[in-house]
């Protein structure tokens, strides 16, 4: 029996595909020729290599493994392409006050709201376009130019292309900074746009950094903010890398980090996914040393209609590695709540250390979690663990609680605060622990003390 | 005054008490001595209005209120303290989190102020001192990581902070040893007074050498078989469940 090929599903969604790429194209189009560094030949073919690599794949589908449980249709359909406006009010943020400050709103660096203040020896925190147009740009090369080839990382290939503003935070060998504060932050109430922010974060031999990286949305723009940061930490040098994602309440978010350690490099995350109606948190990780250390922890809280997603991949190429993932989350009415942790063991990689513990609370009928956990373990001299569970509160805890004449509602309050807080205990910068469980603490109504004080 | 009458409860369909009557004046403490799977925890459960425990017969009469109508934080607002047998581990709520909002929910119910941090912090620091607690334990999660005898100490020491006018203490003595039995025994005896009622359930007499009660109750089969003063603990310690827990022909 004849069909036309363009009815054929696979014709279909091609065609979908190029559909929703075709304003993403456009878009890249009109700004080509003011993107930050558009003089710079190798700048500029990486751009056109990245933005073919997302024409040639669209957005990504839930029909490829790292997208099963997070459909995007929502925003392919119509995500902005424009670039943001100026803010017509500026919109609120919290800072830390003792940390090295840098602002972008709507995608435009602003130094009267940023301060450096007195940056330490040896390190540079600059604007990317600042840096971009400096003499010695090309030490940015291997990082801007990086071609991401896969599939599922269309979006970061569309960053890769479009990336307007940004930063570059650089450690020469044993310098320290801490903390470092860099606020994202959007005036959506100027309506839908898209924001490309890239920051690229080096470590030499020895160095050490503390950074926050907040993700703020105010008003009801359905904008879209596609964030990629790449970091590389040098041997011996720590890298902690902390997230606000605060976002919109209708605000597209997808961020795709990707960090490569050398020998005893390490490196500490940890996420506050509080805001957006769809966010996706990627973290690739090579663990490209022996003896690296790797620890992911992430606390999100998905209420309303809002879908959070954490996909997180670890390798272990080298021999000594050690890592840990921890992942909590709380779902309530019909938010819905991703968790992917991959852990790669290469044949090398002997006497690896990995752990992933994945714990979920639904405290509604409709509220939905998702976990999978995947280790591909090729080494066979390793130590390698994985735990998930999805549950309620528990009864007996909350009766502890009423026994002690603590309402219903104040002890489940307690109890979901204790629940997301372990990722954000384990935070050693405290300025930037205390700031991010008071963050969450003004997410749940209430406050949620620093224990350790 | 609590007054228990006639109680009747069923636990997964089956009958536990079974006519249980029980009369507890203010300034009274009363022993509740019997043999394993007697009912005895779970009195102490539905006085506490724990999930699970049906009432099907007769009535709890709490200083004239009806206590098996009000919802376990308004009992203990209304000044009833179960020391459970298995205190509960809370990972990441914090002792002093965790007791603060508890004595401020006391102190709202009563109409006092509530204690701001440095008041709470002065209150709970003179009744660890008492207690012989570490004041670390204030900044430890609620319980966790704590020994057998750590958690019972900090039952009392919850209890000191809350002034309940009716405690029930549930196998308060069971998984202590010898010099923590008798710190917490100390602290129940502190916290004595005219104001107080204390229903002490415990399966071992030794207990009752340290917190010496009015009357003692022995429990058998869902039902009060016995009462009688101290004596009637060193005859059981003595002879045995075996015959006084036969229900009276």
């Amino acid at each position: 029996m004849a069909t036309s090929p363009s009815r054929r599903p696979d014709a279909m969604a091609a065609n979908t595909a190029i559909a929703q790429a075709a304003p993403q194209l456009a878009g890249y189009a009109a700004l080509r020729g003011r993107l930050p560094g558009a003089a710079l030949p190798w700048l500029g073919a990486a751009r056109e290599g990245n933005i073919e690599r997302f024409a040639a794949a669209g957005f990504p589908s839930h029909r490829l493994e790292a997208w099963k449980f997070t459909r995007l249709s929502g925003l392919a359909d119509a995500a902005p392409a424009e670039g943001a406006p100026e803010p017509s009010t500026l919109p609120a943020f919290e800072s830390i006050p003792t940390a090295h400050r840098l602002v972008f709103v709507n995608g435009r660096f602003r130094g009267d709201l940023s301060d450096l203040g007195h940056l330490p020896g040896n390190v540079a925190v600059i604007d990317l376009a600042q840096a971009l147009a400096g003499d010695d740009a090309g030490w940015l090369e291997p990082f801007l130019a990086e071609p991401f080839e896969d599939r599922a990382r269309s979006l970061a290939a569309l960053n890769g292309a479009r990336a307007d503003h940004g930063l570059a935070i650089r450690l020469g060998a044993g310098a320290v900074i801490d903390p470092v504060h860099i606020v994202f932050a959007a005036d959506a109430s100027a309506g839908s746009f898209a924001l490309h922010p890239r920051t690229v974060i080096v470590a030499e031999d020895g160095a050490s950094a503390s950074v926050l990286i907040s993700h703020v949305g105010r008003g009801d723009g359905a904008y879209w903010s596609n964030p990629v940061v790449q970091a590389r930490v040098g041997q011996h040098a720590v890298l902690r890398l902390y997230k606000h994602q605060d976002e919109g309440a209708v605000a597209h978010h997808t961020a795709f980090t990707s960090v490569d350690l050398a020998g005893h490099g390490c490196f500490h995350a940890a996420t506050l996914g509080l805001g957006g109606q769809l966010a996706r948190d990627e973290i690739a990780v090579r663990l490209g040393g022996p003896d690296a250390e790797c620890r992911l922890g992430a606390a999100s809280l998905a209420r309303g209609r809002q879908l959070l997603d954490a996909t997180w991949r670890l390798s272990h190429d080298h021999r000594g590695g050690n890592s840990s993932q921890l992942f909590k989350s709380v779902a309530d009415d019909m938010g819905h709540v991703v968790f992917q942790g991959a852990v790669n063991v290469a044949v090398d990689a002997q006497k690896t250390d990995a752990q992933q513990l994945c714990r979920h609370l639904l405290l509604s009928d409709q509220a939905a979690a998702d976990t999978k956990p995947e280790l591909e373990i090729l080494a066979d001299d390793v130590k390698c663990s994985h735990g998930a569970t999805i549950g309620d509160l528990d009864p007996a805890s909350l009766f502890y609680f009423q026994a002690r004449g603590i309402g219903i509602d104040q002890a489940r309050a307690l109890l979901v605060a204790a629940h997301l807080r372990e990722p954000l205990d384990q935070i050693e910068a405290e300025p930037i622990r205390n700031f991010l469980l008071a963050a969450l603490g003004r997410a749940l109504g209430h406050q949620v003390e620093d224990a350790s004080a | 005054m609590i007054v228990i009458s006639n109680l009747h409860v069923l636990v997964d369909g089956k009958a536990i008490l079974r006519g249980l009557d029980l009369t507890i004046n203010p300034g009274e403490v009363h022993a509740i001595m019997g043999p394993n799977g007697a009912g005895k925890s779970t009195l102490s459960h539905v006085l506490a209005g724990r999930d699970g425990y049906e009432v099907t017969e007769g009535s709890i009469s709490y200083f004239g209120k009806d206590l098996l109508a009000m919802e376990p934080e308004e009992r203990a607002r209304e000044g009833l303290f179960l020391a459970f047998q298995y205190p509960v581990e809370i990972p990441g709520v914090a002792n002093a989190t965790f007791l603060k909002a508890a004595v401020n929910a006391v102190r709202r119910h009563r109409g006092m102020a509530e204690l701001d941090a440095m008041d709470f912090l002065k209150s709970a620091k003179a009744k660890m001192k008492a207690l012989k607690m570490d004041q670390k334990f204030l900044q430890r999660a609620v319980n966790v990581g704590f020994s057998g005898g750590e958690k019972k100490r900090n039952e009392i020491f919850q209890m000191a902070m809350l002034e309940p006018r009716f405690a029930v203490l549930d196998e308060t003595d069971s998984g202590l040893d010898i010099d923590a039995l008798r710190i917490v025994s100390d602290g129940v005896n502190s916290l004595r007074g005219p104001d107080r009622s204390i229903l002490m359930i415990t399966h071992y007499q030794r207990l009752l050498d340290y917190v010496k009660p009015d009357i003692v109750h022995v429990l058998a089969q869902g039902r009060i078989v016995r009462s009688g003063g101290p004596e009637l603990a060193l005859e059981l310690e003595e002879h045995g469940y075996g015959d006084i827990a036969q229900p009276a022909a």
